[in-house]
């Protein structure tokens, strides 16, 4: 799509969709199929995230990918007011979280289907999936609640 | 004690610009330059002394290179010469490294030089993130320190309020700082509630603004030292620690690598929180200054804010904390000058350099990158 200056509008800025890679591919086929997944270092049976080509535990690379349940805990959040990226400006404001799975890894994300207000540190959430272009990326929401639109 | 720095290195000279928001006219390698020829007249000696090199390349320019590069702008042969990248720490990191050169005598006469000409530095794009970017973060690291901040609050009560008497205090130390890009510009505790919300729940007035400008200093052994113009300030002590990049792989977010790099850096010098007369702590948001000060030992873990409330941690109060005004009330300047400005502020306040904001009878001080 071009900007040719006589009255068409530049193109909108767009929300990233996330680009998977060799590592992280088994991740974005799973959230295809409604399954959040994290990897395990095999020997120690420790679970991580993010993906890596190897343990940050033991630098091994025998690892596999396991399902999580989906439940986790707000460990943090922000209030974005002012989003870095433009694309995001019509949502604002809104919920940018560091949620802590109950298996243990952490992961960012926001926070939907509350008020703002209503949003407090160790609250329950569950993961659900939002389209993200031709991906489908993990988000979270009140436990029980329905998937937000 | 084997393999201390205790003693063996000295900061014999300064040299540093006023922070303004941009610097048109000057390049980079002419910033360094400046601030440069500005150390070395300042510890008394001329470039042919110069025989160790700690910089870092600002933005936009070949980081490969820079020490070579900055060599030949110079026009000296350093016989050591390092390239330091640890983000705020770049300047603590530096003068760690010279001072394990002149002790071990790899050099005798070390520059450290750093600064840009403009404040928002371009910057290589960094690898998208796609944990990160789909889901809206905000620029930099405002969005880190404010889940810091929210966290603090959950974990031990912190409140707004707390955190912006960091600003205010510091604001105070700027009006007397010649240089400082707040000049004329005091605030008060309501100033920084009334200020626009950056992160929710950091304010505008409790985050840096990136500026111009540049910082150098020399160096030396003790012996060297001894005999120049101002009064040697003595390396007694350091530590590092690095724990995480990514927050989410953080232990515990409110807690900081200074919990192991302070203790080690007091017991190098037999010292402890109460034998200093002043800390100069990095200062990207005034809860960073908080979490420092907790870890570092100056009050118990999350006790930062009271201890703010009941202290005048003014350059003429009962403890002095950023005497310069800090990064938030001077200026962030490009580079890494920002982080190098805790240890050049508190070197010229033991050198009874301190002007206005001359710390009385301060002769050991805390500087945290």
């Amino acid at each position: 799509m071009s900007y040719d200056g006589r009255g068409e509008q530049p193109p909108a800025p767009q929300k990233p969709v996330p680009i998977p890679d060799a590592v992280t591919a088994p991740f974005w086929e799973a959230t295809k199929e409604g399954k959040l997944m994290v990897q395990r270092d095999i020997d120690s049976g420790q679970v991580f995230f993010y993906p890596r080509e190897r343990s940050p535990y033991t630098l091994s690379d025998r690892l596999e990918w396991v399902e999580v349940s989906g439940k986790a805990r707000i460990y943090s959040f922000i209030v974005v007011r002012q989003p870095g990226n433009p694309a995001f400006t019509p949502d604002v404001p809104y919920i940018y979280a560091i949620v802590q799975l109950d298996e243990g890894p952490r992961m960012n994300g926001n926070v939907r289907g509350i008020d703002i207000e209503d949003v407090e540190i160790d609250m329950q959430v569950e993961v659900y999936f939002e389209e993200r272009g031709d991906q489908m990326i993990p988000q979270w929401k009140p436990v029980g609640a329905p998937d937000p639109s | 004690m084997t393999g201390t720095l205790k003693g063996k290195a000295a900061l014999v000279g300064v040299g540093w610009t006023p922070a303004r928001r941009k610097w048109p006219d000057k390049s980079q390698k002419g910033m360094q330059a400046d601030v440069a020829a500005m150390a070395i007249k300042d510890a008394g000696l001329r470039p042919e002394d110069i025989d160790g090199l700690v910089t870092e390349a600002p933005g936009g320019e070949d980081a490969n290179n820079w020490p070579a590069i900055m060599s030949d702008y110079l026009g000296i042969k350093p016989n050591m010469a390092s390239g330091v990248n640890n983000m705020g720490a770049t300047g603590t990191t530096g003068i760690v490294l010279a001072s394990t050169w002149v002790s071990s005598g790899l050099a005798e006469t070390v520059l450290l030089v750093f600064g840009g000409n403009q404040g928002t530095q371009p910057r290589v794009a960094p690898r998208p993130n796609p944990f990160v970017d789909p889901y809206g973060p905000v620029v930099a690291a405002n969005g880190w320190y404010a889940q810091v901040a929210r966290r603090h609050a959950f974990e031990y009560g912190t409140t707004d309020e707390m955190r912006f008497k960091v600003a205010a205090d510091q604001r105070f130390n700027a009006q007397v700082t010649p240089g400082s890009a707040f000049l004329e510009q005091p605030i008060t505790v309501q100033d920084v509630a009334d200020s626009r919300y950056v992160a929710d729940p950091l304010r505008l007035l409790e985050c840096v603004m990136p500026c111009a400008g540049g910082g150098a200093m020399i160096v030396t052994t003790p012996e060297k030292a001894r005999a120049m113009k101002n009064k040697p300030v003595y390396m007694l002590g350091a530590g590092h620690h690095t724990d995480h990049n990514d927050l989410s792989w953080a232990d515990r977010i409110t807690r900081t690598p200074a919990v192991v790099s302070a203790p080690r850096a007091f017991n190098m010098a037999g010292l402890s929180p109460k034998d200093m007369d002043f800390a100069q702590i990095y200062d990207c948001y005034t809860i960073t200054v908080m979490v420092t000060l907790e870890d570092a030992g100056f009050m118990p873990k999350g006790e930062s804010g009271p201890w703010y409330q009941e202290t005048d941690t003014t350059y003429k109060g009962d403890f002095p904390v950023n005497t310069h005004g800090g990064q938030l009330s001077y200026g962030q300047q490009a580079g890494n000058t920002g982080g190098f400005s805790q240890p050049m502020e508190a070197t010229l306040q033991l050198m009874g350099r301190g002007g206005e904001r001359q710390v009385k009878d301060a002769t050991t001080g805390f500087v945290n990158g």
